[in-house]
């Protein structure tokens, strides 16, 4: 764009070369080694070693539960009320020997992400039958890439879908998600909100160039 | 061989704070200077120049190296200044003013300054030069401070500040043509 030995580039090149202040230095390098200090050992293993724990725990009680259960199928065959039961047709009963249909519904409850148990099975014994019944699984949210790469129409039309909230909590909002937040903040005068989440926003998406339009909404009052 | 920007912030954003420290050594003298010139004081050049390392160190678990890093650098910076003009109630469109004439031919170079006469109008001319720069459009300046401080093409000035690359060529044209008509360089 311009000859590297002009009149121009001589004199910019003698100009002051200004370097920023030793103190301004110390403060941007100290913020970036504790911005990657390794935690303590405590709060390095505290979550991995809570999580082992909570399985254990739970994979004890399923085993126990199930084991309870066991002893109880075992002395069913001297009770008359349960022969009677048993005597009555029921073409969708399991085989006995399955293992599932050993298990109290409650049990089942807390097997299933363990075992990988059917999520639907017949009751035999006729107990709460609707306890059984397969749910709904939750809506997944969309894949990453079509959220990324939505336009700012379809983020608008889906911020005005009944279920956005809900969406909206089950996944990482887009810039312009978070712009037309705090220009929802503004309007409704929380400005040292929207003030804080102008300034997280920056820190978050520092690249991101907010256009003239959306800059009015949300600018600082 | 050094290792490159981008391998700096990949190895810093796995928290390698040394990394940091060399790109941060690399490109601070470049970025102060264009903070400064584009605010003029030395104050808020500071304050201007710590948020755009902070905004740098807050968003490394995000980089991802998709241009050259000193254009996602001075993106950064750009976005900082645009919101210190904003939140100044300072209109910064006045761009791209003047003829679409090219710029004169480059005058060829003038000796060593020998003399102390030489010298003293070498250090006014330079006076010149610094006060036409305070004095060019926001655009043009900027353009021209990320052209010579950041060593940015017009295609990381254009990506760097929004534009495209003609616009950016433009703001870099007529900044460099005000900027000789100051120093007497036509």
């Amino acid at each position: 764009m311009s000859e590297p030995d002009d009149c121009l580039e001589r004199t910019y090149r003698s100009l002051a070369r200004e370097e920023p202040p030793a103190s301004l230095d110390a403060r941007v390098l100290a913020a970036a080694r504790r911005a990657v200090a390794r935690p303590s050992l405590a709060r390095r293993w505290g979550v991995p070693v809570s999580l082992a724990a909570l399985l254990v725990l739970a994979i004890g009680v399923t085993l126990e539960m199930q084991h309870e259960e066991r002893g109880v199928e075992s002395s069913t065959p001297e009770e008359p009320a349960a022969s009677a039961t048993r005597a009555a047709p029921e073409p969708q009963s399991a085989p006995l020997n399955a293992p599932a249909a050993h298990e109290a519904p409650a049990t089942r409850e807390l097997a299933k992400p363990f075992a990988g148990a059917p999520a639907a099975e017949p009751s035999r014994s006729n107990l709460a039958p609707q306890a059984t019944r397969v749910q709904p699984a939750p809506m997944a949210p969309p894949p990453a890439a079509e959220r990324r790469f939505a336009g700012p129409a379809a983020s608008m039309a889906k911020r005005s879908a009944a279920g956005a909230s809900a969406d909206a909590m089950t996944r990482s909002p887009s810039p312009v998600d978070e712009l037309e937040k705090i220009a929802k903040l503004r309007e409704s005068g929380r400005d040292a909100e929207a003030d804080r989440a102008l300034d997280e926003f920056r820190k978050r998406f520092p690249d991101y160039r907010i256009d003239e339009a959306t800059w009015e909404r949300v600018k600082p009052r | 061989m050094e290792p490159a920007d981008e391998e700096l912030m990949l190895s810093y954003a796995r928290g390698e704070a040394r990394a940091f420290e060399a790109l941060y050594t690399r490109h601070k003298g470049a970025l102060y200077r264009f903070v400064l010139r584009s605010t003029k004081t030395a104050g808020e050049a500071e304050e201007l120049a710590q948020e755009i390392w902070m905004r740098v160190i807050g968003a490394r678990a995000s980089y991802e190296p998709r241009a050259k890093f000193t254009t996602w650098l001075f993106s950064i910076a750009h976005n900082r200044l645009v919101d210190h003009w904003r939140a100044k109630g300072l209109a910064l469109v006045s761009l791209d003013d003047g003829g679409e004439d090219d710029d004169p031919p480059a005058e060829p170079a003038a000796g060593p300054e020998a003399e102390p006469e030489r010298a003293l109008e070498a250090a006014q001319v330079a006076r010149r030069l610094a006060e036409a720069i305070a004095a060019l459009p926001f655009a043009q300046r900027e353009a021209f401070l990320l052209h010579r401080e950041g060593g940015l093409t017009a295609a990381e000035i254009a990506r760097a500040t929004g534009t495209n690359e003609e616009a950016a060529k433009s703001r870099v044209r007529y900044a460099m043509k005000k900027l000789r008509e100051a120093i007497g360089d036509e």
